[in-house]
């Protein structure tokens, strides 16, 4: 079960790099999960494999069939969401999206009225995480877009931004399988904004770590050190 | 061919040799990127297909070269190689006008986007100020001001300024980040440019007599009047779709 990991919506953010991003956490199963479940296959107890001849290809034809279906299933690096991991090919993909998306971001009013200030920024594009750009959009009417980068203050305040809340449980979408949940702040929590305090909404955990990808990808490019200012647009 | 385009093409790719040349010297790894290729010529088709008159010498720059790419191993300051401007791929520049059109830029009709700086001034084609053939690089804020001013005379003049400029020795890369640089009345990030542009303008002015840019530059920082930019409260742009498609990757153009 992927819990709609896979289930990207129908997003315009660079097919590739959508493609890359599923690679990232859902990996195709091991050579030992897929041994293990041909064996497990050949171990059921069926009546039929007592047959001679037609019950043992039924058997046979079973196990190779468990073992095609093993191959071709996925499984998702819980490990990674949870712990927020990147490794080096992860940022390699969240950089070489953010770099195309900044790049032609340059060439709006915006991105002009960004580069003209010498801003850094945080792009969060919401269709492919709808429910954090929707928590962010609320954050940012209560604590501006205007933020400082201090990713050695972020445990401290993803701490007291969480105080009192449980864990964020699953989230459920009509009509949808549901999702593992997370808890979203705003500001994020490597930033703080002027106006102490946060805002916590619920998120699925995919579109978290992808958008951690992302905020950590924004800082290696454009060379983020503690204390600039940095923007942040819902696009 | 006749001669004279001969003699441009042969010109344009002696002056990239010598930038990507100077690049590598410089320690800077956008030397990897400046490849020969065929794709330019597709951009410049795909611009003329907006209606937009190529002058001879910026198409002649994308004939055995697409710009430079995106990369993510560089950062943003250190994939400048047109003193402070990128040399965008011609996906880039294709992507650029058509956002410019889009978003109904003031001058959208009249000019090429043509090469972006790490400050957000952006050097454009205006044709309606071509003198002689040349179409001259103006610097320009886009709809952010209605100011504008002539920095090169035309692509040609600003690759030998550029090469003049290196040979001169007024080009240099910050080494680390600089909180403030006097000649640009600003900070600076560690690999962007530096130059004083009172001795840049000396290197350059042979090649420019139409330009202003630099010697505004070098009097003081540029009053460009800016017309201030309303981000929407809850920070979400409100981009034509189109746009928005163009910036999160789908970057071929509608017909």
């Amino acid at each position: 079960m992927t819990e709609g990991i896979l289930r990207l919506p129908g997003t315009v953010l660079s097919p590739g790099l959508v493609t890359s991003l599923e690679r990232r956490i859902a990996m195709r199963a091991s050579a030992s999960f897929v041994a293990t479940r041909v064996a497990a296959s050949l171990l059921t107890p069926r009546l039929t494999k007592f047959i001679p001849y037609v019950g043992w290809a039924i058997t046979i034809g079973s196990a190779i069939y468990a073992g095609y279906e093993a191959y071709n299933s996925t499984e998702i690096d819980w490990n990674k969401l949870e712990n927020g991991i990147y490794d080096g090919t992860d940022l390699e993909v969240f950089r070489m999206g953010f770099t195309e998306a900044r790049l032609r971001f340059l060439a709006t009013p915006a991105g002009i009225a960004a580069a003209q200030a010498r801003s850094k920024y945080i792009l969060i594009p919401s269709e492919v995480m709808p429910t954090v750009a929707q928590v962010d959009s609320i954050g940012i009417e209560m604590f501006g877009y205007s933020l400082t980068w201090d990713p050695a203050g972020a445990k401290t305040r993803r701490t007291q931004a969480r105080q009192g809340r449980g864990t964020a449980g699953p989230i459920i979408i009509p009509g949808r399988p549901w999702l593992r949940g997370s808890w979203e702040e705003y500001p994020f929590a490597v930033t703080y904004a002027p106006k102490p305090g946060a805002y916590v909404g619920r998120v699925p955990l995919r579109e978290n770590w992808i958008q951690g990808g992302f905020i950590t990808a924004a800082a290696i490019v454009q060379l983020f050190r503690t204390g600039d200012n940095v923007l942040c647009y819902v696009l | 061919m006749s001669d004279a385009a001969s003699a441009m093409l042969e010109e344009i790719d002696d002056c990239i040799a010598r930038i990507a040349a100077f690049q590598k010297a410089s320690g800077r790894r956008v030397f990897k990127l400046i490849k020969r290729s065929r794709k330019g010529r597709g951009g410049m088709a795909t611009l003329a297909g907006f209606g937009l008159p190529i002058p001879a010498d910026f198409a002649a720059l994308y004939d055995h070269f697409d710009g430079i790419a995106a990369s993510a191993r560089l950062s943003f300051w250190e994939t400048t190689v047109f003193l402070d401007a990128f040399w965008p791929d011609s996906a880039m520049l294709v992507a650029a006008n058509e956002i410019a059109r889009l978003e109904k830029f003031p001058d959208a009709g009249r000019k090429i986007r043509g090469f972006l700086t790490t400050h957000g001034v952006s050097y454009d084609l205006f044709f309606d100020l071509a003198q002689g053939g040349a179409v001259p690089l103006v610097a320009n804020l886009g709809p952010l001001s209605h100011r504008s001013f002539i920095a090169f005379d035309s692509t040609l003049a600003m690759l030998r300024s550029v090469c003049a400029a290196q040979d001169a020795g007024v080009l240099r890369y910050a080494p680390d980040r600089i909180a403030h640089f006097p000649p640009f009345g600003r900070g600076v990030e560690k690999d962007e440019i530096l130059f004083d542009p009172k001795d840049l303008w000396e290197v350059i002015r042979p090649f420019n007599a139409r330009a202003e840019y630099w010697a505004l530059l070098a009097r003081e920082p540029i009053d460009w009047q800016q017309i201030p930019y309303e981000l929407p409260k809850d920070g979400r742009l409100r981009l034509d779709p189109a746009v928005r498609a163009i910036v999160l990757g789908e970057t071929k153009p509608k017909p």
